[in-house]
């Protein structure tokens, strides 16, 4: 059994999930970069977020 | 080569309509991308879902229950293609409930399922523009 924690879990979903919507939207690399950064960030800051609050609940 | 059948070549074989319109590097990004997801699913025991879950009842008599939510699941899986039948036919992604990264596992393989249907309609986007 891999990845017990889930964070770690989750970021390589999101790294993963990101690159390829990135290379899916743009053609070059430079935007290609920016985009994959760009929804890397929303997706794990979201997802930490989220969470946090749903401990308080 | 007609759009749709472009479409449905990158659906089974993903990262494929890419490399047949000369992308190479894409087609690469999509196939190890999708491939990867896949294997850290079944490595996370995760399962594939089935559109109905089975049931016995007092008699031993196997019921079928269908359930919308399964059959999106199972759809989602479907989008995998190649990588789906063949690792139906290896027997893997039967999934492990009592594993801490069941659910894990399950989402990376059914995410990996509908980043392929994207991955399939921009292929089908690009063949459509260059005719």
């Amino acid at each position: 059994m891999i990845f017990k924690s889930h964070l770690i879990s989750m970021l390589i979903f999101s790294g993963v999930v990101s690159t390829l919507i990135a290379t899916i939207r743009f053609d070059e690399l430079k935007k290609i970069k920016k985009e994959g950064i760009k929804l890397f960030l929303y997706m794990s800051v979201g997802i930490i977020v989220g969470s946090w609050i749903i401990n308080f609940l | 080569m007609r759009p749709y059948l472009i479409f449905l070549l990158s659906w089974f074989i993903p990262g494929s309509g890419h490399f047949i319109q000369k992308k190479h590097t894409k087609a690469i990004v999509f196939f190890s991308g999708i491939l990867l997801l896949v294997v850290l699913g079944i490595v996370m025991e995760g399962k594939f879902f089935l559109p109905y879950t089975e049931t016995s009842n007092n008699y031993g008599v196997v019921q079928r229950q269908f359930h919308p939510l399964l059959i999106l699941g199972f759809l989602g899986d479907l989008g995998l293609g190649l990588f789906n039948l063949v690792v139906n036919l290896l027997g893997f992604a039967k999934g492990n409930i009592e594993s801490v990264t069941y659910h894990y596992g399950t989402t990376y393989m059914v995410s990996a399922g509908l980043l392929n249907y994207l991955v399939a309609l921009n292929a089908f986007d690009i063949a459509r523009r260059k005719k």
